[in-house]
């Protein structure tokens, strides 16, 4: 690949077109931006009334984890900001089975394919007698949706350390898909 | 009797044949190991049974267990054997992991000249259906597995489902591979059946007819060559059994030893049993070097596993989804391509992020994620890996951009440059009247075609399918050319040249083709791009019919789709400019 000089990023950055349209319609955080203020809950206004309040989008559901098993998964969408709560009947070595594991991530826009990701990054404490032996385990929530099909599939991917976020991962990606309504 | 001789590396036997030139008798094998044959492994296999279920590493134990090292006994055995054994960089690893003492008996093999190592390509993935940098990546860490593993990588190069192209021949010398094993019937399927030479030359490179005997004699020279293994490693070992069906993959003793007694026979009769790369040395010098006739990329099982087994074609079980997990390939792939470009411009350090993502992309794109008969378990082994290698570029991209403190930039991964806004949009314009009557065959799911006006001679056609209640799940639609001789392409590792063959030079009636940019043509003068972000399929042309047919038969009936390719009027050059910029070198606002 081309080689860039190190230390002339920001030289080469210069002011580019004014904002133009691209793929599938509206600068992707234009859109979500947009998205999020016309599914948010605004109470009538009147005089002297406050701003709007903007809620999240919110999504819940059981997919299957890995094929037998279940995570059940609930998003929560303020712009391309997402919080997760996962709970997996099955832990699999890096995680705990039937309790609430939490963490916050991103929807994360592809217009140009119309696609959707949501990521969360689930920090949890060490499994005893799994892959990570004494570590803690970082887990990795992607999955996508193409536009708006119930249906999502991806991984819940662990690797050991904390705060770890790629690299060799501690075991298989676990497989996750399913139904799961789009956010509002 | 010196001449024909092969005195220094003791292989060749020699005996008189009527011709008068003293035969050398040459006996090879390619034992193909595939470490991800059961990609992800059985779980969900038994549908009704979850006591079939065995996870992915049990699976690839037994793979190791039951049929690799029996094999590598076996020619531990015979110290003056040579054998060709192919597997992926990804085996080595897990050998490492958690076989040490069958990697260490492979390294004394292969170090002592006994073994030669084959290997293509980290993951066994569908190389020849994207663009040449994911097989170059993949490469780079099956050599980088050699290494650490200090195993010598073997000269000869074979690859998953025998994927073979000529694009190969081009990056061969630069990553020390010296013979190509082109598969006899992906050969004999384009040409008919042939009588194979010892030696073809192969660009700079060599390529030698993969189990297809040799029977040479041009006076001076008398080769023969028989190939003792051509397929699948793991069912010699087990008796012919594949790891699908674990209750009888198992080591069978008596298969080896039959196998043994082969070799011995042949032995006694003259023939050297000895690697792909020493028959390449013995011979290389001493017999034309003959030009193979032109060759499309597939597979090797074709016709009954054309290329289109994995894009598009379906196979025995449910749960296959052909175009979404290859779609979602390219979609990580262009991501990752533009987090690569925005990371050197940034100056940011991500090596190892970037690495892992390439990583993981490679092992999703795994061919047994679409075929030949993928399980739901295969399937998701696919996606899994793909969805996380995009998540992970995502983040590369985004830290890149960060660093930069631009907000909206413009990433060029062609340009290797970051711009501060958003990019001009070069693939979309306004809707326009049919300019193409393609025909969609959907059977009772609703479709909706629609056009845009790209640019002057430049359109793009997307086709929304709707479900069916009744379990049509497939879908084809067929893009009208106009016949002519020359059919034009890209080929694997080739992006940024196109190939004109002539139809009139090959002898079947149909072939799929793999479209690693996306690009074949419709006439002298008219192109087909798939978007491959929405359509990775592949393209089925026929001799006498200038048609371009895009078929999937996985398409889930209770899931709507999107289908887009452009039409592109101009000449190949431009149509693979325009096919770089939809697919290998996207430019994308982020």
């Amino acid at each position: 690949m081309k080689s860039v000089a190190n230390g002339s990023a920001i030289q080469r950055l210069s002011p580019g077109a004014t904002m133009k349209q691209f793929s599938d319609g509206l600068p992707w955080k234009r859109s979500l931006l947009l998205a999020a203020v016309a599914l948010s809950v605004l109470p009538a206004c009147g005089d002297g009334e406050e701003s709007a309040e903007v809620t999240a989008r919110r999504s819940a559901g059981s997919l299957d984890l890995d094929i037998r098993d279940v995570a059940s998964v609930e998003l929560s969408a303020l712009d391309d900001a997402l919080s997760a709560k996962i709970r997996l009947s099955k832990g699999f070595g890096v995680a705990p089975q039937d309790a609430e594991l939490v963490g916050k991530g991103r929807v994360e826009s592809f217009p140009e394919a119309d696609l959707v990701l949501y990521t969360a990054k689930l920090s949890l404490e060490p499994t005893a007698g799994g892959p990570c032996g004494n570590e803690p385990v970082s887990l990795a929530l992607s999955l996508y949706r193409r536009g708006n099909a119930e249906r999502v599939g991806g991984a819940l991917t662990p690797y050991c350390g904390r705060d770890v976020w790629h690299g060799v991962p501690a075991r298989a990606p676990l497989r996750i898909t399913g139904k799961l309504p789009v956010p509002k | 009797m010196r001449q024909y001789l092969s005195c220094a590396l003791g292989l060749a036997l020699c005996l008189l044949a009527g011709s008068g030139a003293a035969q050398e008798k040459y006996a090879l094998s390619m034992f193909h190991f595939n470490l991800q044959y059961v990609a992800g492994g059985m779980v969900g296999f038994g549908l009704e049974d979850p006591k079939v279920d065995l996870d992915n590493d049990v699976v690839e134990d037994l793979i190791i267990t039951e049929s690799f090292a029996p094999v590598v006994e076996l020619y531990a055995k015979h110290p003056d054997w040579g054998v060709t054994l192919e597997l992926q960089g990804y085996m080595l690893d897990v050998l490492a992991a958690r076989h040490p003492e069958v990697l260490k008996q492979l390294r004394a093999l292969a170090k002592a000249g006994s073994a030669e190592v084959v290997s293509c390509h980290y993951s066994d993935l569908l190389y020849i259906a994207y663009p040449g940098e994911v097989w170059k990546r993949s490469q780079s860490l099956t050599a980088d597995a050699f290494k650490r593993h200090d195993i010598p990588l073997g000269r000869s190069l074979f690859c998953q489902e025998g994927q073979s192209g000529v694009g190969l021949a081009s990056v061969m010398a630069s990553r020390g591979y010296e013979t190509m094993v082109w598969p006899k019937n992906l050969w004999s399927f384009q040409h008919g059946d042939f009588d194979a030479a010892p030696l073809y030359a192969f660009g700079d490179r060599l390529m030698i007819a993969g189990a297809k005997d040799v029977n040479f004699d041009d006076g001076t020279t008398n080769i023969q060559v028989r190939w003792t293994f051509f397929d699948d490693g793991e069912l010699l070992a087990t008796n012919d059994w594949n790891p699908y069906i674990l209750e009888n993959f198992k080591h069978d003793p008596k298969a080896v030893a039959e196998y043994e007694t082969k070799l011995t026979d042949l032995e006694t009769q003259g023939f050297s049993i000895t690697t792909v790369e020493k028959y390449v040395d013995a011979v290389k010098d001493r017999v034309p070097h003959a030009k193979p006739p032109p060759l499309f990329d597939g597979t090797w099982q074709t016709p009954s596993h054309n290329v289109g087994k994995w894009l598009g074609t379906r196979g025995l079980w449910p749960g296959e989804r052909d175009n979404d997990v290859r779609t979602l390939g390219a979609i990580a792939y262009r991501e990752l391509m533009a987090a690569e470009a925005a990371v050197s411009a940034t100056g940011l350090e991500a090596r190892a992020k970037l690495d892992s993502a390439w990583r993981l992309l490679v092992l999703g794109m795994v061919t047994d994620a679409s075929g030949i008969n993928p399980f739901r378990g295969e399937v998701e082994y696919g996606i899994a890996h793909q969805a996380e290698a995009l998540r992970i570029a995502r983040e590369a991209l985004r830290d890149a951009v960060a660093e930069s403190g631009a907000g909206l930039v413009c990433i060029d991964p062609a340009a290797q440059s970051v711009v501060k806004g958003v990019c001009e949009d070069k693939l979309r314009g306004a809707p326009t009247d049919v300019k193409l009557d393609v025909e969609v065959l959907s059977g009772n799911r609703s479709s909706e075609t629609s056009w845009e006006e790209v640019a002057p001679g430049t359109y793009r056609a997307q086709i929304e399918i709707g479900t069916s209640d009744s379990g049509q799940m497939e879908v084809s639609v067929r893009i009208p050319g106009e016949l002519s001789d020359a059919l034009i392409t890209t080929r694997a590792l080739e992006d940024t040249t196109t190939v004109s063959y002539k139809r009139s030079e090959f002898t079947f009636e149909e072939f799929h083709l793999p479209l690693p940019t996306g690009l074949v043509s419709l006439g002298p003068k008219r192109f087909l791009i798939l978007d491959q972000a929405y359509t990775r399929l592949a393209a089925r042309i026929t001799r006498d019919n200038g048609d371009v047919l895009l078929r999937d038969q996985t398409q889930n009936d209770e899931e709507t789709v999107r289908w887009v390719f452009y039409i592109f009027d101009g000449s190949a050059e431009d149509a693979l400019k325009l096919a770089r910029s939809i697919n290998v070198q996207r430019e994308v606002s982020r």
